[in-house]
Protein backbone atom coordinates (compact mmCIF):
# COMPACT_ATOMS: atom_id res chain seq x y z
CA UNK A 1 0.00 0.00 0.00
CA UNK A 2 3.11 2.41 0.59
CA UNK A 3 3.51 2.95 -3.34
CA UNK A 4 0.36 4.11 -3.92
CA UNK A 5 -0.44 7.78 -4.53
CA UNK A 6 -2.68 9.38 -1.00
CA UNK A 7 -4.21 11.87 -0.43
CA UNK A 8 -1.32 14.28 1.18
CA UNK A 9 -1.76 16.20 4.42
CA UNK A 10 0.39 19.04 4.15
CA UNK A 11 3.21 18.77 7.09
CA UNK A 12 2.10 22.44 8.27
CA UNK A 13 -0.83 21.90 7.97
CA UNK A 14 -3.00 23.73 11.06
CA UNK A 15 -4.66 20.50 12.56
CA UNK A 16 -7.21 22.56 14.50
CA UNK A 17 -8.11 25.61 11.29
CA UNK A 18 -11.02 24.94 8.76
CA UNK A 19 -9.67 22.92 5.99
CA UNK A 20 -11.47 22.39 2.67
CA UNK A 21 -13.00 18.86 2.31
CA UNK A 22 -10.28 16.71 0.98
CA UNK A 23 -10.70 16.05 -2.37
CA UNK A 24 -8.35 13.51 -4.56
CA UNK A 25 -9.01 14.40 -7.80
CA UNK A 26 -6.91 17.06 -7.33
CA UNK A 27 -4.22 14.81 -5.85
CA UNK A 28 -3.96 12.26 -8.86
CA UNK A 29 -1.44 14.12 -10.40
CA UNK A 30 0.50 13.09 -13.54
CA UNK A 31 3.06 11.11 -11.58
CA UNK A 32 0.95 9.12 -10.49
CA UNK A 33 -1.34 8.49 -13.53
CA UNK A 34 2.13 8.02 -15.75
CA UNK A 35 3.06 5.33 -12.75
CA UNK A 36 -0.46 3.69 -13.38
CA UNK A 37 0.34 4.22 -17.43
CA UNK A 38 3.46 2.62 -16.81
CA UNK A 39 2.44 -0.40 -14.98
CA UNK A 40 -0.31 -0.80 -17.06
CA UNK A 41 1.46 -0.95 -20.11
CA UNK A 42 4.25 -3.26 -18.93
CA UNK A 43 1.26 -5.97 -17.82
CA UNK A 44 -0.40 -5.38 -21.36
CA UNK A 45 3.28 -6.09 -22.81
CA UNK A 46 3.31 -9.02 -20.73
CA UNK A 47 6.67 -8.42 -18.93
CA UNK A 48 7.70 -10.69 -16.60
CA UNK A 49 6.67 -9.96 -13.00
CA UNK A 50 4.40 -6.55 -13.95
CA UNK A 51 1.50 -8.30 -13.01
CA UNK A 52 2.83 -9.44 -9.81
CA UNK A 53 3.73 -6.05 -8.83
CA UNK A 54 0.08 -4.53 -9.36
CA UNK A 55 -1.39 -7.04 -7.30
CA UNK A 56 1.29 -6.78 -4.72
CA UNK A 57 0.44 -2.90 -5.43
CA UNK A 58 -3.16 -2.82 -4.76
CA UNK A 59 -3.96 -6.14 -2.85
CA UNK A 60 -4.34 -3.96 0.31
CA UNK A 61 -6.74 -1.43 -0.68
CA UNK A 62 -8.24 -4.78 -2.28
CA UNK A 63 -8.32 -6.94 0.42
CA UNK A 64 -9.47 -3.66 2.74
CA UNK A 65 -12.86 -2.98 0.36
CA UNK A 66 -14.06 -6.67 0.10
CA UNK A 67 -13.38 -7.79 3.59
CA UNK A 68 -15.25 -4.70 5.52
CA UNK A 69 -18.21 -5.08 2.96
CA UNK A 70 -18.29 -9.07 3.06
CA UNK A 71 -16.67 -9.53 6.62
CA UNK A 72 -16.12 -13.28 5.83
CA UNK A 73 -12.34 -13.94 5.37
CA UNK A 74 -12.65 -17.25 2.74
CA UNK A 75 -15.28 -15.30 1.08
CA UNK A 76 -13.10 -12.55 0.93
CA UNK A 77 -10.20 -14.39 -0.28
CA UNK A 78 -11.97 -15.74 -3.22
CA UNK A 79 -13.59 -11.77 -4.84
CA UNK A 80 -10.13 -10.89 -4.39
CA UNK A 81 -8.72 -13.37 -6.35
CA UNK A 82 -12.18 -13.07 -8.95
CA UNK A 83 -10.86 -9.52 -8.87
CA UNK A 84 -7.67 -9.43 -10.09
CA UNK A 85 -8.65 -11.94 -12.70
CA UNK A 86 -11.15 -9.76 -14.17
CA UNK A 87 -8.50 -6.89 -13.53
CA UNK A 88 -6.12 -8.89 -15.92
CA UNK A 89 -8.70 -9.65 -18.49
CA UNK A 90 -10.56 -5.98 -18.20
CA UNK A 91 -6.86 -3.98 -18.20
CA UNK A 92 -6.81 -2.83 -22.10
CA UNK A 93 -9.84 -1.01 -21.18
CA UNK A 94 -8.20 0.85 -18.34
CA UNK A 95 -8.19 4.30 -20.42
CA UNK A 96 -6.28 6.45 -17.36
CA UNK A 97 -8.86 8.76 -16.85
CA UNK A 98 -8.60 7.98 -13.25
CA UNK A 99 -6.08 6.84 -10.99
CA UNK A 100 -5.72 2.96 -10.95
CA UNK A 101 -6.17 2.04 -7.72
CA UNK A 102 -9.51 3.80 -8.24
CA UNK A 103 -10.09 1.51 -11.27
CA UNK A 104 -9.11 -1.60 -9.70
CA UNK A 105 -11.22 -0.75 -6.00
CA UNK A 106 -14.45 -0.07 -8.16
CA UNK A 107 -14.03 -3.48 -9.68
CA UNK A 108 -13.70 -4.92 -5.69
CA UNK A 109 -16.72 -3.00 -4.48
CA UNK A 110 -19.41 -3.60 -7.48
CA UNK A 111 -17.97 -7.81 -7.39
CA UNK A 112 -18.45 -7.21 -3.24
CA UNK A 113 -21.31 -5.69 -3.03
CA UNK A 114 -23.12 -8.54 -5.66
CA UNK A 115 -21.94 -10.77 -3.32
CA UNK A 116 -23.46 -9.62 -0.65
CA UNK A 117 -26.77 -9.20 -2.40
CA UNK A 118 -26.55 -12.56 -3.42
CA UNK A 119 -25.77 -14.57 -0.62
CA UNK A 120 -27.93 -11.93 1.94
CA UNK A 121 -30.60 -10.59 0.23
CA UNK A 122 -31.75 -12.62 -2.42
CA UNK A 123 -34.79 -10.74 -4.55
CA UNK A 124 -34.51 -7.53 -2.19
CA UNK A 125 -33.94 -4.83 -4.85
CA UNK A 126 -32.05 -1.39 -3.71
CA UNK A 127 -34.88 1.19 -4.86
CA UNK A 128 -33.20 4.72 -5.43
CA UNK A 129 -34.84 6.36 -2.56
CA UNK A 130 -34.18 4.18 -0.31
CA UNK A 131 -31.11 2.86 1.87
CA UNK A 132 -29.79 -1.00 1.74
CA UNK A 133 -29.48 -2.14 5.25
CA UNK A 134 -25.71 -2.25 4.74
CA UNK A 135 -25.87 1.97 4.07
CA UNK A 136 -27.59 2.37 7.09
CA UNK A 137 -26.25 3.63 9.99
CA UNK A 138 -28.10 1.87 13.39
CA UNK A 139 -29.58 3.79 15.76
CA UNK A 140 -27.55 5.24 18.14
CA UNK A 141 -29.08 4.03 21.09
CA UNK A 142 -29.28 0.35 20.13
CA UNK A 143 -25.26 0.81 19.46
CA UNK A 144 -25.09 2.33 23.32
CA UNK A 145 -27.53 -1.20 24.18
CA UNK A 146 -24.88 -3.19 22.26
CA UNK A 147 -22.32 -2.17 23.88
CA UNK A 148 -22.91 -0.52 27.27
CA UNK A 149 -21.43 -3.30 28.97
CA UNK A 150 -17.80 -2.60 27.50
CA UNK A 151 -15.54 -1.13 29.55
CA UNK A 152 -12.65 -1.16 27.54
CA UNK A 153 -10.74 0.14 23.94
CA UNK A 154 -12.21 -3.06 22.47
CA UNK A 155 -16.05 -0.96 22.26
CA UNK A 156 -14.38 0.98 19.19
CA UNK A 157 -13.44 -1.59 17.44
CA UNK A 158 -16.79 -3.74 18.04
CA UNK A 159 -18.70 -0.68 17.00
CA UNK A 160 -16.98 -0.43 13.79
CA UNK A 161 -17.12 -4.03 13.17
CA UNK A 162 -20.48 -3.76 13.89
CA UNK A 163 -21.22 -0.57 11.34
CA UNK A 164 -22.94 -1.46 8.05
CA UNK A 165 -20.82 -2.47 4.90
CA UNK A 166 -21.18 0.67 3.21
CA UNK A 167 -20.52 3.18 5.95
CA UNK A 168 -18.09 0.69 7.27
CA UNK A 169 -15.88 0.52 4.38
CA UNK A 170 -16.37 4.48 3.53
CA UNK A 171 -14.70 4.84 6.91
CA UNK A 172 -11.70 2.23 6.26
CA UNK A 173 -11.30 3.57 2.73
CA UNK A 174 -11.02 7.47 4.18
CA UNK A 175 -8.86 6.55 7.19
CA UNK A 176 -6.59 3.40 6.62
CA UNK A 177 -6.52 3.92 3.41
CA UNK A 178 -6.31 7.39 3.29
CA UNK A 179 -8.46 8.20 0.48
CA UNK A 180 -10.29 10.98 -0.81
CA UNK A 181 -13.57 11.85 -1.17
CA UNK A 182 -13.53 11.99 -4.60
CA UNK A 183 -11.70 8.87 -4.85
CA UNK A 184 -14.05 6.83 -2.70
CA UNK A 185 -17.07 8.57 -4.54
CA UNK A 186 -15.44 6.56 -8.09
CA UNK A 187 -15.02 3.59 -6.06
CA UNK A 188 -18.36 3.73 -4.02
CA UNK A 189 -20.31 5.07 -7.05
CA UNK A 190 -21.77 7.11 -4.40
CA UNK A 191 -22.15 10.53 -4.52
CA UNK A 192 -19.72 12.70 -2.59
CA UNK A 193 -22.22 14.12 -0.48
CA UNK A 194 -23.67 10.85 0.72
CA UNK A 195 -20.21 9.97 1.71
CA UNK A 196 -19.71 12.94 3.70
CA UNK A 197 -22.74 11.88 5.39
CA UNK A 198 -21.60 8.09 6.11
CA UNK A 199 -18.37 9.74 7.41
CA UNK A 200 -20.06 12.21 9.31
CA UNK A 201 -22.79 10.10 11.04
CA UNK A 202 -20.56 7.11 11.68
CA UNK A 203 -17.89 9.26 13.47
CA UNK A 204 -20.39 11.03 15.68
CA UNK A 205 -22.21 7.95 16.57
CA UNK A 206 -18.66 6.29 17.53
CA UNK A 207 -17.49 9.49 19.34
CA UNK A 208 -20.88 8.96 21.60
CA UNK A 209 -20.32 5.30 22.44
CA UNK A 210 -16.50 6.09 23.00
CA UNK A 211 -18.19 8.96 25.60
CA UNK A 212 -20.85 6.75 26.71
CA UNK A 213 -18.57 3.53 27.48
CA UNK A 214 -15.06 5.34 28.31
CA UNK A 215 -16.21 7.67 29.98
CA UNK A 216 -14.61 10.35 27.60
CA UNK A 217 -16.03 14.02 28.40
CA UNK A 218 -17.26 16.36 25.35
CA UNK B 1 -19.54 7.79 -11.50
CA UNK B 2 -21.13 9.83 -9.10
CA UNK B 3 -24.63 9.43 -8.35
CA UNK B 4 -27.02 12.41 -7.86
CA UNK B 5 -27.51 13.59 -3.92
CA UNK B 6 -30.53 11.88 -1.96
CA UNK B 7 -32.94 14.63 -1.15
CA UNK B 8 -32.63 13.20 1.99
CA UNK B 9 -29.49 13.09 2.86
CA UNK B 10 -29.22 14.46 6.49
CA UNK B 11 -27.17 17.56 6.78
CA UNK B 12 -23.42 17.49 8.48
CA UNK B 13 -23.33 20.19 11.15
CA UNK B 14 -20.49 22.11 9.01
CA UNK B 15 -18.26 23.32 12.65
CA UNK B 16 -18.56 19.50 14.15
CA UNK B 17 -17.19 18.26 10.61
CA UNK B 18 -14.53 20.57 10.99
CA UNK B 19 -13.47 19.00 14.70
CA UNK B 20 -13.56 15.25 12.79
CA UNK B 21 -11.61 16.57 9.81
CA UNK B 22 -9.31 17.96 12.49
CA UNK B 23 -8.86 15.45 14.68
CA UNK B 24 -8.03 13.42 11.25
CA UNK B 25 -4.98 15.92 10.19
CA UNK B 26 -3.82 15.71 13.73
CA UNK B 27 -3.53 11.72 13.99
CA UNK B 28 -2.38 11.09 10.30
CA UNK B 29 0.71 13.90 11.36
CA UNK B 30 0.88 12.58 14.87
CA UNK B 31 0.58 16.05 16.68
CA UNK B 32 0.62 16.00 20.40
CA UNK B 33 -2.71 15.83 22.54
CA UNK B 34 -3.46 19.24 23.34
CA UNK B 35 -6.88 19.93 22.02
CA UNK B 36 -10.67 20.22 23.21
CA UNK B 37 -12.30 17.57 24.80
CA UNK B 38 -14.52 17.27 21.76
CA UNK B 39 -11.37 16.79 19.26
CA UNK B 40 -9.32 14.45 21.94
CA UNK B 41 -12.72 12.36 21.56
CA UNK B 42 -12.36 12.70 17.63
CA UNK B 43 -8.87 11.47 17.73
CA UNK B 44 -9.71 8.47 19.46
CA UNK B 45 -12.35 7.31 17.35
CA UNK B 46 -9.71 8.17 14.44
CA UNK B 47 -6.97 6.01 16.47
CA UNK B 48 -9.38 2.81 16.07
CA UNK B 49 -10.05 3.74 12.24
CA UNK B 50 -6.92 3.92 11.34
CA UNK B 51 -5.90 0.42 13.24
CA UNK B 52 -4.64 -1.92 10.56
CA UNK B 53 -6.73 -4.86 9.11
CA UNK B 54 -5.40 -8.00 9.23
CA UNK B 55 -4.20 -9.31 5.93
CA UNK B 56 -5.83 -12.37 4.99
CA UNK B 57 -4.39 -12.85 1.82
CA UNK B 58 -1.21 -14.20 2.68
CA UNK B 59 2.13 -12.94 1.76
CA UNK B 60 2.28 -15.15 -1.53
CA UNK B 61 -0.98 -13.72 -2.92
CA UNK B 62 0.40 -12.02 -5.67
CA UNK B 63 2.89 -14.36 -6.97
CA UNK B 64 -0.36 -17.16 -6.66
CA UNK B 65 -2.31 -14.74 -9.33
CA UNK B 66 0.25 -13.93 -11.59
CA UNK B 67 1.55 -18.16 -11.15
CA UNK B 68 -2.82 -18.49 -12.32
CA UNK B 69 -2.84 -15.68 -14.92
CA UNK B 70 0.00 -16.81 -16.72
CA UNK B 71 -1.40 -20.45 -16.64
CA UNK B 72 -4.39 -18.80 -18.05
CA UNK B 73 -2.40 -16.88 -20.40
CA UNK B 74 -0.33 -19.97 -22.04
CA UNK B 75 -3.65 -22.06 -22.23
CA UNK B 76 -4.95 -19.13 -24.69
CA UNK B 77 -1.39 -19.38 -26.18
CA UNK B 78 -1.78 -23.00 -26.99
CA UNK B 79 -5.45 -22.05 -28.48
CA UNK B 80 -4.09 -19.76 -31.56
CA UNK B 81 -2.29 -22.19 -33.56
CA UNK B 82 -5.20 -24.38 -32.90
CA UNK B 83 -6.85 -21.83 -34.97
CA UNK B 84 -4.52 -20.86 -37.36
CA UNK B 85 -4.47 -24.64 -38.18
CA UNK B 86 -7.79 -24.18 -38.52
CA UNK B 87 -7.72 -21.59 -40.89
CA UNK B 88 -4.79 -23.27 -42.90
CA UNK B 89 -6.71 -26.30 -42.88
CA UNK B 90 -9.69 -25.04 -44.90
CA UNK B 91 -7.51 -22.94 -47.04
CA UNK B 92 -6.00 -26.21 -47.78
CA UNK B 93 -9.58 -28.13 -48.17
CA UNK B 94 -10.89 -25.06 -50.74
CA UNK B 95 -7.77 -26.22 -52.99
CA UNK B 96 -7.88 -29.42 -52.82
CA UNK B 97 -11.28 -29.55 -53.59
CA UNK B 98 -10.70 -27.10 -56.55
CA UNK B 99 -8.50 -29.13 -57.66
CA UNK B 100 -10.74 -32.31 -57.55
CA UNK B 101 -12.78 -30.54 -59.83
CA UNK B 102 -10.62 -29.56 -62.09
CA UNK B 103 -9.44 -33.34 -62.64
CA UNK B 104 -12.67 -34.58 -62.51
CA UNK B 105 -13.63 -32.29 -65.25
CA UNK B 106 -11.11 -33.71 -67.42
CA UNK B 107 -13.09 -37.45 -67.30
CA UNK B 108 -15.97 -36.46 -68.57
CA UNK B 109 -17.32 -39.86 -67.60
CA UNK B 110 -16.41 -39.24 -63.98
CA UNK B 111 -17.81 -35.71 -64.03
CA UNK B 112 -21.28 -36.85 -65.49
CA UNK B 113 -21.66 -39.19 -62.67
CA UNK B 114 -20.96 -36.00 -60.06
CA UNK B 115 -22.06 -33.23 -62.26
CA UNK B 116 -26.14 -33.74 -60.13
CA UNK B 117 -24.35 -33.63 -56.75
CA UNK B 118 -25.51 -30.65 -55.43
CA UNK B 119 -22.27 -30.53 -53.18
CA UNK B 120 -20.22 -30.84 -56.54
CA UNK B 121 -22.54 -27.98 -58.10
CA UNK B 122 -22.10 -25.69 -55.38
CA UNK B 123 -18.03 -26.07 -55.25
CA UNK B 124 -18.40 -25.87 -59.19
CA UNK B 125 -19.69 -22.26 -59.23
CA UNK B 126 -16.95 -20.47 -58.28
CA UNK B 127 -18.56 -17.58 -57.04
CA UNK B 128 -20.38 -19.38 -54.46
CA UNK B 129 -17.30 -20.37 -53.53
CA UNK B 130 -15.96 -16.96 -53.63
CA UNK B 131 -18.75 -15.51 -50.89
CA UNK B 132 -17.97 -18.95 -48.88
CA UNK B 133 -14.64 -18.49 -48.43
CA UNK B 134 -15.03 -14.88 -48.03
CA UNK B 135 -18.05 -15.37 -45.35
CA UNK B 136 -15.65 -17.83 -43.78
CA UNK B 137 -12.43 -16.07 -43.65
CA UNK B 138 -13.72 -12.93 -42.10
CA UNK B 139 -15.65 -14.79 -39.44
CA UNK B 140 -12.10 -16.50 -38.48
CA UNK B 141 -10.36 -13.19 -38.36
CA UNK B 142 -13.61 -11.85 -36.23
CA UNK B 143 -12.82 -14.24 -33.74
CA UNK B 144 -8.99 -14.12 -33.88
CA UNK B 145 -9.21 -10.55 -33.03
CA UNK B 146 -11.59 -11.46 -30.15
CA UNK B 147 -9.23 -13.55 -28.55
CA UNK B 148 -6.58 -11.81 -29.44
CA UNK B 149 -8.09 -9.29 -27.06
CA UNK B 150 -8.80 -11.22 -24.67
CA UNK B 151 -5.36 -12.11 -24.68
CA UNK B 152 -3.41 -8.85 -24.31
Amino acid sequence: MDTLCRAPVAADADATAPAPTVSMGAYEDAHCMNDDRAMVDAVLEGRRGAFEALVRAHQGLCWHIIERIVRHPEDARELCQETFLRVHRKLHQYRGESALKTWIGRIAYSLALRHLEKKRLPGVAMGDDDEAPWEQIPDPALIDHNYERLQSGQALHRAIEALPAVPRTVLTLYHLDELGIDQISRITGLATGTIKSHLFRSRRQLRALLESTLGVSA
Amino acid sequence: MSTPERPETPPVDPHEWQRQEAAMRAERLALDECDDGDTQAYRQVVRALRQPIEDGLGADFAAQMASRVGARRSRQNTRLPTLELGIASVLGLTLLCMAVDWTLGIDTRVWHLLAHSPVTAAIGNRWLLALATCALASTLAERLRRRWQQVH
